[in-house]
């Protein structure tokens, strides 16, 4: 994760932490997307999709 | 200590509610409570303070409804002042209000209210939901493991609150025995909370209310507020110690583990959650896509998402202005038969005057208009507590980036056409203090329902076949000003990107009755409030204005004498009685503008008159403009005092074409840009300062005023070259 400390815990509070599982629900081409953490539906603007680094798995 | 009736000792307590917006907590609040409420702001700022009071067998509960969120971080508003209640007040029982549908991101908010060690009971509401996706649920354990009782309730069918109040009595007679839990961190971090915790004890004087090892997580996880509060607190030396040894920890953290110390905290916060869960709760095997995703597959799809939201808009719209004339229609007509009434009853004389014209014609006039302000606070409540403003904002989201502003920006701007001042008051949801101001600043050019008023009646003298359209194209005026100003404003006072969107998307709801009804009400009566405090003062001190100083017989010509001459000459039979009415009309008429143009409130008018002038405006458009400080919906009425419509008479027609005598279309047009642009009214400046400070408000005014003279300027004087 790279951004502002304020942003990082906005995510952390979300449950964005390293190693957490995450599934993309919906990508609007290149807008914003949804995605489940923690049991969660978050929407990412695609600023804050960029500041976070995935690996895919199936 | 008190004795009730039965001589039984009475127990007095405060329990404070804690959780997440969603997770139900102001149901059970209200549940509690009934409607023994009060409604009103934490000092300093505009977070609301809701507390109740419950008599509960030998007890009496206050009962705090502290503000929903999810963490408590120093990231909103909201989370400082929970937060700081929680610290200072300490309430005799914290009472945390868990969302059963989703357990492992409400705990995060346990995990943390653990840590200020203040007693506390753990409530899995919506418990309904767990039995949809849990086989086996331990209670006793997972109290166990978060060292506070774990009650269920139901909070949407009451269920479950009685449990909860003997829980809260219960920790409150230290009856419940339940040992405290600490989330331990691993060493490497626990060993720089000893260490900060060591050098904090020095200043345990002043820290007394803290909890030191809370402090020193939180210095850990950088919080700023903490960080400036024992600034604040403490000497040079003092500081600069806590300073080196806070840095050489976070040096060492980072070193060591590779990572940031605040990652590593909510790590481990999760870890011990789902620990806990998976100790306590065995979960069913669930791989169907909830009823909430196949809904948004529609509602957030990439092409139907958008024209969803604008077909959903325009139903709010046409239902609010619409079917909301009805009631505003039959309001206005009780209002001038009460007027009629009275103005039976009540001798002639200032009193009278005072009451019909000053009074009922200000602050009836704009009461008149809350059934319009209900309807639309209806509609927003169900979108917001249905889970669509969730999505709305998603959608708005590109096209807010776009212009500079937040997805969520989009809910204060809609509020913003109902009335301004619960719209800057929900600027609020929006964290990033330069996305908040800029879209208090542009609220401004939502057009307000006050200012409808005004709408109506100049398209409808000026524009009779299209006054729809024109109106529609006033709001949309208002819009694309709002678009402009808000680029601009990035670009100049509040540069830097928006903040990254990031926002949750709670499962959908089917909002309850109750819910939606408190909801409105609460900005309704704000609205209410506006009418009967700052405008029936405003319309007070209007009336003083028009009516004194009194003529007397300082007319500029005897119309008396006039009068009775005619008199004459009809008894005698020398006029008709239709010639006899018209000339006493007229000489009435003549009567009433210079009783005007004498007082004080005419001798404003043309004092700023020259201001205006070169917007086409004479003096009573400036008059009315002035008075529309008061709120907008002042400026109708004021132009019908001024050409002296007595309220008792129905003569809107009359009034009507007189103003279509004094002006042209591009003059009226004129005056309903000019009436949109500048700031609504003195009571949303006041609610402006509040929120913003007072050099931001100083700059709404500034800003809204100049932009309003300077656009009507261009408008009329350009228009005029066509005329």
């Amino acid at each position: 994760m790279t951004g502002g400390s304020f942003f990082n815990m906005r995510l952390l509070s979300l449950g964005f932490i390293p190693g957490e599982y995450i599934k993309v629900i919906n990508q609007y081409g290149r807008g914003p997307i949804t995605v489940y953490v923690k049991g969660n539906k978050v929407a990412l603007g695609r600023g804050a999709a960029a500041k976070i680094f995935i690996s895919e798995v199936k | 200590m008190p004795i009730d009736n039965k001589n039984n000792i009475i127990k007095e307590f405060t329990i404070a509610l804690a959780g997440s917006p969603n997770s139900g907590k102001t149901t059970i609040f209200n549940n509690i409570t009934g409607s023994r409420q009060h409604v009103g702001n934490y000092p300093g700022v505009t977070v609301e303070h809701k507390t109740g009071r419950r008599k509960y067998k030998d007890y009496v509960i206050n009962i705090v409804d502290l503000p929903g969120t999810y963490t408590l971080t120093a990231y909103s508003m909201e989370e400082l002042v929970a937060r700081d209640y929680i610290i200072n007040k300490k309430p005799e029982v914290l009472v945390n209000i868990v969302d059963s549908s989703n357990l492992a991101r409400n705990l995060y908010l346990t995990t943390q209210l653990i840590e200020l060690s203040v007693p506390m009971v753990i409530v899995f509401n919506m418990a309904d939901m767990l039995k949809k996706n849990v086989d086996n649920i331990n209670l006793e354990l997972l109290s166990h493991l978060f060292g506070a009782p774990v009650v269920l309730t139901v909070g949407n069918k009451n269920e479950g609150m009685d449990k909860l109040l003997d829980m809260a009595i219960k920790v409150y007679d230290r009856k419940y025995t339940e040992k405290k839990v600490l989330i331990k961190y691993g060493d490497e971090i626990e060993n720089e909370i000893t260490k900060l915790e060591n050098l904090l004890q020095q200043k345990s004087d002043a820290l007394k209310q803290f909890n030191f090892r809370w402090l020193s997580i939180k210095l850990l996880e950088q919080d700023k507020e903490v960080l400036k509060y024992l600034k604040n607190i403490s000497d040079e030396n003092f500081y600069n110690n806590l300073q080196k040894l806070l840095n050489n920890s976070l040096n060492h953290i980072k070193n060591v583990m590779r990572d940031l110390p605040e990652v590593l905290i909510a790590e481990a916060r999760y870890g011990f959650i789902n620990g806990a869960l998976k100790e306590a709760i065995i979960e069913k095997k669930n791989n169907e896509i909830s009823i909430s995703d196949r809904i948004d597959q529609i509602l957030i799809n990439k092409v139907l998402g958008l024209p969803i939201f604008i077909f959903i808009m325009w139903v709010m719209f046409q239902v609010v202005f619409k079917l909301g004339d009805y009631p505003v229609n039959w309001l206005g007509l009780g209002l001038n038969k009460f007027a009629d009434l009275l103005s039976k009853v009540i001798p002639e004389g200032l009193l009278k005057s005072l009451l019909i014209d000053g009074i009922i014609g200000g602050v009836g006039g704009i009461l008149i208009f809350t059934p319009k302000i209900m309807l639309l606070f209806i509609f927003i409540a169900v979108l917001e507590d249905s889970g669509y403003m969730a999505r709305a904002a998603f959608i708005m989201d590109r096209i807010m980036h776009k212009i500079g502003l937040h997805g969520k920006s989009f809910i204060p701007l809609l509020i913003g056409f109902g009335c301004t001042i619960p719209a800057y008051m929900s600027g609020r949801i929006l964290e990033n203090k330069s996305d908040r101001l800029i879209t208090m600043h542009i609220n401004t050019f939502m057009s307000c329902g006050g200012r409808l008023p005004i709408y109506i009646l100049f398209a409808a003298v000026f524009f009779p076949k299209n006054s729809g359209n024109v109106i529609f194209s006033i709001y949309l005026i208002g819009i694309i000003m709002a678009i402009a100003m808000a680029k601009m404003l990035r670009a100049t006072r509040f540069k830097g990107e928006a903040e990254p969107f990031v926002m949750e998307l709670p499962p959908y709801r089917v909002p309850t009755i109750k819910g939606v009804l408190i909801h409105m009400w609460e900005r309704t009566w704000l609205y209410i409030k506006k009418a009967g405090t700052v405008i029936l003062a405003l319309s007070i001190l209007m009336w003083v204005v028009f009516t004194f100083p009194m003529i007397g017989n300082h007319y500029s010509e005897d119309y008396n004498l006039q009068l009775k001459n005619l008199n004459n000459s009809y008894l005698s039979a020398k006029i008709s009685k239709d010639f006899y009415d018209s000339e006493v009309l007229k000489i009435q008429k003549k009567m009433a503008v210079e009783k005007i143009e004498y007082s004080a409130a005419g001798k404003i008018g043309h004092f700023i008159e020259p201001i205006f002038k070169p917007l086409g405006f004479d003096w009573r458009l400036s008059l009315s403009s002035l008075a529309g400080f008061a709120g907008k919906e002042v400026v109708v009425s004021t132009l019908g005092t001024l050409f002296s419509i007595t309220k008792s008479e129905n003569n809107s027609v009359d009034f009507k074409n007189s103003i279509a005598k004094e002006y042209n279309p591009l003059i009226g047009y004129n005056f309903m840009l000019f009436s949109l642009l500048y700031f609504p009214c003195i009571a949303s400046l006041a609610v402006f300062k509040r929120e913003a400070g007072t050099k931001e408000m100083i700059f709404q005014i500034v800003f809204t005023l100049s932009l309003a003279w300077v656009v009507s300027l261009i408008v009329y004087q350009i228009g005029r070259l066509f005329i």
